[in-house]
């Protein structure tokens, strides 16, 4: 529903309404979807005894040829095989590495589109016509109008609508609410078309509201707010995207602020998270400070943004490129790093590796120096840092003797391997295995298609004639996502399928994805 | 999957089409408006009159490939009977384009890394495209494969004429009982207008005939957002679909499905090779027609005609031309 009107700015705040559950569209306990129009019918083979997809969590199979379908599973269960005008998302709330549930919008048999939401339990949480993006914190549901959900940014379909799905109550939002990022700390930060006729900025504000109270806690005009992701999954945080524009030359000038609702704090000039946890931001302009989410303590302050941060190193960015800082001080540093949980890797501008971990610090030469600098390209050659894990540094580059690029992977006691001649054109992380870090390598196959095989940090194939490979959807260590010859799904190791099915889903397969 | 994002609209508008051209995709032998390569006639290398597969390229010499979605499983074949590697790998590294868009990389967009394709019939107006393009392609039925209707097996109504088949995409029969069927509307659903099935369907069941409007619905796109596009068969207990034979027979196998026969005639490999099911289409390798003899795709185009290629054909499950 779109509002055309000019609302007020003052919100038009309502005690909680509180609603049958019913009037919530199906609040309650339910069992999942019916089955999609077309049966489900996997094609398992090999299972092992103990399937390590069996542990509850809900992962989503992307559909191989269309912008629609795909397979829905809970561990190794599927869940739901949805048909190409179908779209699956999985939910994920504040803080949580797995999903907290799915949504699915489909067509009625008698026309028209639905919106259902469910939990990871597979309970039905809410259905209403129409298309909506959901958003999950805590037991609170927001619903976004459209299908490009809370992060579309300012001049969005008004009609957001938050519901609390534990008490069966909805809020009333205010009319002009395009956006609703849901919190598990009894607020909800709203984005407000408030003045459409104004455009798309000037006519938006932000308001942080406390759902107890219904009191506007916080307020910024010519602004929207967005999710806010940290190193490594969605934070609690929402940032608040603002522009100011300097009296004196009417020059515009972007921020983002970081709202916690956990403390209710505002972190004004927010740059990154610059860890688990950690972010940087400019309590006044010049000045860089990380402190710990919730805190205001610094941490460390800098004359430059810091993109990495842990207490024996921190990478600054400043005009002139990334400085790593550690105890002995200043270096210059490549454009490129590659952190993993508790590790980290630098790659300095003389060459020289430095491989953090739990254990320490590894300083290793690479002899790179000629193809580093703070732009990542040094003359004809480059050099970036694509990951570290296990001790193991993976890094692309390029020289005379191979000007299109080669992959080389390091550990603390020196170069491991190097792709240059393997026929390999790039290596990925993609999961730990018994041994250590395993790698997609990609290849040229037959007639101009793409093959992958998985190797070790040696480049040896443990798996070979791959398609589609991947680490997937946050799956277990030593699984894949993958396609082999007609079969995709989910591989282990020893190349057994833990989850398969046809790589033909659909008698549309041929009439393709809709790409506008 | 390979995909080229250039849509059709937007190449037709680009080039200022209407003009008619020289149809591709006749059935019977080599069809070129170049000059011929040789067809039939087998590569040095290869063992002509061999059922047995003799590699003669190594996978770096095999061509660039594209085609149908139908073709999919004959491309792996071929790659893997021509070059030796492993059947499975092949399968792997297979992408295609789909029908419409395949023969759009070859003779319209001037895709390079294409030489070959397999594919099925091009729709009227790609053929327009490559006619105005200028781009000469030589190409060659190399098997056969059929339209086949699909209803939810529950549906009683086993066998329909092409009388009873016209009429209910023209919208003239729309209840199954008027057709010995339950009292139930019937749902007729069509395909995308770039899928080779539907350029089938209009070529071999609709002709010049009356055809109504498809039904549509809405589908995710990839930005997010929803559009309004042809609705997918969905097996519902009133519905009809169609597809080709080899897709739904050997790819798709979805249980729940019942073909329909039509004029009484079952859609299987041996009435389809028998001509005796009525909606019967050859499907092609293409090369384009300046493919210097002894290239990679020209040994590959005629070894499809040898011994050793028909039984290449046979070997994936198609029916040979």
């Amino acid at each position: 529903m779109l509002i055309r009107t000019k609302a007020a700015r003052a919100l038009a705040w309502l005690a909680l309404a509180a609603l049958a559950a019913g009037a919530l569209g199906g609040c309650g306990a339910a069992s999942g979807p019916a089955a999609s129009g077309m049966a489900v019918q996997p094609d398992q083979t090999a299972r092992p005894a103990a399937n390590p997809l069996d542990d509850g969590r809900l992962r989503y199979l992307y559909p191989a040829h269309s912008s629609g379908g795909g397979t829905l599973l809970r561990g190794a269960e599927v869940l739901y095989k949805a048909a190409p005008s179908e779209r699956i998302t999985l939910l994920y709330a504040p803080d949580e590495a797995a999903p907290a549930g799915w949504q699915l919008g489909k067509n009625e048999a008698e026309g028209g589109r639905v919106t259902e939401v469910y939990d990871a339990g597979g309970a039905l949480l809410w259905r209403g016509e129409g298309e909506w993006q959901a958003a999950l914190a805590g037991t609170m549901l927001a619903l976004t109008p459209g299908g490009f959900g809370v992060d579309y940014g300012p001049g969005g379909a008004t009609g957001c609508r938050l519901i609390d799905t534990a008490a069966g109550r909805e809020y009333a939002l205010p009319a002009e609410a395009s956006g609703c990022i849901p919190t598990a700390y009894g607020q909800a930060v709203l984005t407000l078309n408030s003045d459409p006729e104004a455009g798309a900025l000037e006519g938006s504000s932000v308001a942080v509201l406390d759902l107890a109270t219904g009191e506007e806690v916080y307020r910024v005009d010519a602004a929207y707010a967005y999710r806010a992701y940290g190193s490594e999954r969605l934070s609690r945080c929402a940032a608040i995207q603002r522009c100011e524009t300097d009296p004196a030359t009417g020059e515009q000038n972007w921020f983002v602020d970081l709202y916690d609702p956990a403390t209710r704090t505002v972190y004004s000039r927010f740059e990154t998270f610059c860890g688990a946890d950690l972010i940087c931001y400019q309590p006044e302009p010049g000045r860089y400070e990380v402190c710990r989410l919730g805190e205001t303590g610094a941490l460390a302050s800098y004359d430059g943004r810091c993109v990495y941060w842990r207490a024996d190193a921190a990478l600054i960015g400043r005009d002139d490129g990334y400085h790593l800082v550690t105890p002995e001080g200043e270096q210059p540093s490549a454009s490129t790093y590659a952190v993993n949980g508790e590790e980290a890797a630098f790659l300095l501008a003389d060459g020289t590796l430095l491989l953090y971990g739990p254990g320490g610090r590894s300083a290793v030469e690479t002899g790179l120096a000629g193809s580093i600098s703070q732009t990542g390209f040094a003359g004809d050659y480059w050099t970036t840092l694509n990951s570290v894990a296990d001790g193991y540094a993976l890094l692309y580059t390029s020289d005379a003797a191979c000007p299109d690029g080669h992959c080389q992977i390091y550990s603390a006691a020196g170069l491991v391997y190097d792709s240059a001649g393997s026929g390999y054109e790039s290596l990925s992380y993609l999961t730990m295995g018994p041994d250590g870090p395993l790698y997609a390598a990609s290849r040229q196959g037959v007639g101009g298609g793409w093959l992958a095989d998985v190797v070790d940090s040696r480049g040896a194939p443990l798996l070979t004639g791959l398609a589609e490979l991947s680490a997937g959807d946050e799956l277990p260590e030593g699984v894949l996502a993958a396609r082999r010859g007609f079969t995709r799904g989910y591989l282990d190791l020893a190349g057994n399928w833990l989850y398969s099915e046809s790589a033909f889903a659909s008698l549309a397969d041929e009439d393709g994805a809709y790409y506008w | 999957m390979r995909k080229t994002y250039l849509s059709r609209r937007s190449f037709l508008a680009a080039l200022g089409l209407g003009a008619a051209a020289a149809l591709l995709g006749g059935c019977g032998g080599s069809n070129s408006t170049g000059s011929s390569g040789g067809a039939g006639s087998a590569p040095a290398s290869s063992l002509a009159g061999a059922a047995e597969a003799a590699p003669f390229l190594s996978p770096e010499e095999f061509p660039g490939v594209d085609g149908s979605t139908a073709c999919i499983p004959l491309i792996a074949q071929v790659m893997a009977d021509t070059t030796g590697v492993d059947l499975t790998e092949a399968q792997s590294s297979v992408a295609v384009s789909t029908t419409a868009y395949a023969w759009e990389n070859m003779g319209v967009y001037g895709s390079t890394d294409i030489g070959l394709l397999l594919v099925y019939e091009a729709p009227d107006y790609v053929k327009e495209e490559i006619a105005a393009a200028g781009v000469e392609l030589e190409q060659k039925p190399v098997g056969r494969d059929a339209l086949v209707f699909i209803v939810n097996e529950a549906n009683p109504v086993q066998s329909l004429t092409l009388a009873q088949l016209r009429d209910i995409y023209a919208g003239r029969a729309a209840n199954w009982k008027e057709l010995g069927g339950a009292d139930a509307p019937i749902v007729a659903f069509q395909r995308g207008e770039d899928s080779g099935s539907q350029t089938l369907f209009k070529k071999l069941l609709i002709g010049d005939g009356e055809l109504m409007e498809a039904p549509t619905e809405l589908a995710p796109a990839s930005m997010g957002g929803l559009v309004d596009g042809v609705a997918a068969y969905n097996n519902s207990a009133n519905a009809i679909g169609f597809s080709v034979y080899y897709y739904v027979d050997q790819m798709y196998s979805q249980p729940g499905l019942r073909l329909l026969a039509v004029e009484g005639v079952e859609p299987t490999n041996d009435t389809i090779a028998a001509g005796e099911y009525p909606l019967c289409n050859e499907f092609y390798a293409v090369i384009r027609a300046n493919a210097a003899p002894g290239s990679p795709e020209r040994q590959v185009y005629d070894w499809l005609s040898t011994e050793a290629g028909r039984a290449c054909i046979e070997k994936a499950g198609y029916v040979p031309a």
